[in-house]
Formats: C-alpha cells, structure tokens, sequence
C-alpha cells in the first residue's frame, strides 16, 4: 500500500537541512526551492515539511522508491 | 513508435486523428495540413542514429490511453498560465522559440511558479540548421499558425492509473577544486561576478585561467546538477553570454572538460525497457559528443535547449509513464 512516512519523522527535517537527498529530478528540484524559501524566510521548516508531504501525497506511486531509500519503513 | 517518419507517412498519421508532436525543417513542416500535432524546426535526430535529416520529421505519439489533449500557443500575455492550464494528472509538452521573449520569460519565471512541480512539463527550444541557419520556427497545427514569437504546449491528460516521470541524465562534473562563482543579479549575459567571493569580470577570469567553456557551469539543485551553457564571449565588451540565465543566490562551479565526448556518453548513456514517451537530447551534446551515426538514449529530437519543469541545457531529458 502506498502511504507516506508520519509528519512527526526527522528525516522530513534532514531533507530540508540538506543532509538527505532525493534521487529523482522533481523531488530534488521541489526540495530545492522550499530550501531557498526558507532561507530567505519566506516560508518555516513547518511549512516545507507540509508541502513536501502534500507533494508526496499527489505522486506517493511515483515517488514510492525515493520515499523507500529515505525512510525504509513506517 | 517514437520515430522518423516521410512527409506522406506524416500526413497520413496527421489525417488519422492522433495527436502527435512533431520536429522537423521547416520545408516540411509547411507541408503538413491542420490536425492534432503541435511542432517546431529542428533537422537533428536521434533515431536508430544519430543524423541530420531535411526529408523526414520526427513524431512523438501522444500515451495511446490519454483521456484528453488541448493544444495552447503562449505568448507573452497567457506563459505563466501554462501551470494552471494543466491536467490534473498529465503532463505538458511545451516548445518554444529560442531568444524570444516567451524562452526569456519562461527561463526567469518558472521557477517561480507556486504549482510548477505538480505535474511535468517537458519539452524544448526549437532549432535551425546550423549549415544554412534560419529563424527557429513553432508550429499549432491545430489551427495552422506559425509563429517565431511565441510558444506551443500540448497538456496531456493521463487516467489515474498513469503517472508521468520526468527525469534527466547529465554527464556533465563540477570541476575538482573550480573556485564557487556567484552573481549579482538573473541574467543570460554576464561581465562582473564574484569569485570565491571576489568581484572578477568572468570574461577575463576564462582567458587568464584558460578555462575550457564547452563544459557549463553547473549548480547543485538538492542533488539536481543543472547546466548554464556558454553561448559565446564578446571579448571587445568583456560580456559572457549564456544560453540560460545564471541566478543571483546560486553557487556555480566550472565543468570538467571531458576528454572523450563520444566515450563518456557511452559510458553513461541511459538504457531504457521500453521508449520512453518523450525523450530530446542538446545540440551541444550532439555536436561535442559527436552523437553522428550513433545512437544514445531514446529517439527524439536534437534540440536547442530543454525543458524539464525549468529550462534546462546540455541535457538529454525525458518524460515515461507509469503503469499501476
């Protein structure tokens, strides 16, 4: 079953601060962007978690693998 | 198939009803009668080879199970709707004239689009032949107009058991110890900048540092390395010209020149199960990598610049489809 890994995980965060990649190009391109937001302050960490969940949750078939590379299991 | 196609077969799957894209010199594209294919110039192929071709065109069959297709051209006023114009569930090919200002408006401003990676948009800058150059030309065959000003989209809309990928192969590698360059504002042409942090006119830092400009600049996109290609270098106005824009707020490192183009392609050429929907690769690496008479990649069209959500350079892109 495709699901995405609770909101609450570190690894949401590791992304943002860019310790964590993704492997494929609009989940990198996505990160990216929300990294500069939050530079600049135009957005929080909270925030960019939230969209990256809302993103994921849209192409959570697709992205299934990158999730899987990240977080292994939830 | 994804493939190379006469004049007459083109017509003939032009008057079948499909809707198709399709690249080719504008001697043939002129030809073709109104229907359900959007196009634009360029004369380089890959098909089973590499090749420049004045007597076939290049056709991209749209997923046999798309819903539904709307063909939109884009000027300056309606660009930055593309986004909202999407499919639910699609994706969008989009083509545009290279140096117009829908190509310099969709370069600044699409990455700026809130929705932009909800769905893919791929696609690419039309071409010329560079032995007999003309002016890049789009095509809406729906309606039968030509234009050189303005952009050409075909949204594709998927069932919800189809999903689009996007995804890109670049060859290209920051050079080991390159100095970060930065810059001061968004632009394709560039005089001052700064290295590791001090102010240098770029045009003289290259000349007196001997630095190759076939490989691009490249920047780190969470992992993405994205291309900045060099266009040319007006020594007598110390101004480098870029075939996309460079951004303030970025990091940029040199490329590492690549002895062997035609090798280091090999090497990392993608190998595909199945075509993928679409697929377009840059004339750059066509003609550095000296792709002639080989094949790479997917068919598709040899292109003068790429779209892959943003604008993109030196870069084999493609689109495939998911099946749940």
């Amino acid at each position: 079953m495709n699901t995405l890994p609770p909101i609450e995980r570190e690894e949401w965060k590791k992304i943002l601060s860019g310790k964590i990649r993704f492997t494929s190009f609009a989940p990198r391109l996505m990160v990216d962007r929300l990294k500069k937001r939050i530079e600049k302050g135009e957005i929080s960490v909270e925030n960019g978690i939230d969209e990256m969940m809302l993103f994921f949750k849209k192409y959570n078939k697709a992205y299934q693998k990158d999730l899987k590379l990240i977080f292994k299991s939830w | 198939m994804n493939k190379l196609h006469t004049l007459k077969e083109t017509i003939e799957i032009i008057n079948s009803g499909q809707f198709i894209s399709i690249a080719g010199d504008h001697t043939l594209l002129e030809k073709l009668p109104k229907g359900n294919w959007i196009g634009a110039t360029t004369p380089y192929f890959m098909d089973d080879k590499g090749q420049q071709n004045l007597e076939k065109l290049f056709i991209n069959k749209v997923h046999h199970k798309a819903l539904k297709c709307n063909i939109v051209t884009y000027g300056e006023d309606n660009l930055l709707d593309i986004a909202n114009d999407r499919f639910d569930n699609g994706y969008t090919l989009l083509i545009l004239p290279p140096f117009s200002k829908v190509h310099l408006d969709y370069a600044f401003k699409a990455s700026q689009l809130s929705n932009l990676y909800d769905t893919p948009i791929v696609g690419w800058m039309a071409g010329t032949n560079l032995d007999n150059p003309s002016a890049p030309k789009i095509f809406n065959g729906f309606t039968g107009e030509c234009y050189e000003d303005k952009g050409i989209a075909m949204h594709v809309e998927l069932p919800v058991t189809l999903t689009a990928t996007l995804e890109i192969i670049n060859i290209q590698k920051e050079k080991k110890n390159s100095p970060t360059v930065e810059f001061l504002k968004n632009d394709f042409s560039v005089t001052d900048c700064l290295i590791d942090g001090n102010k240098h006119n770029l045009s003289d830092y290259i000349f007196s540092n001997n630095i190759d400009i076939k490989p691009p600049l490249i920047s780190d996109y969470a992992g993405a390395k994205i291309n900045v290609s060099f266009k040319n270098i007006d020594n007598e106005n110390k101004i480098v010209h870029f075939y996309a824009p460079v951004f303030e707020n970025r990091k940029y490192y040199f490329g590492s020149p690549i002895e062997n183009y035609a090798s280091e392609f090999e090497n990392n050429a993608p190998v595909f199960e199945s075509n993928p929907e679409f697929c377009c690769n840059c004339i750059l690496n066509y003609l550095y990598g000296e792709l002639e008479n080989k094949f790479l990649g997917a068919p598709g069209p040899i292109t003068f610049g790429e779209i892959g959500y943003i604008l993109l350079n030196q870069t084999l892109t493609y689109l495939t489809i998911i099946e749940e």
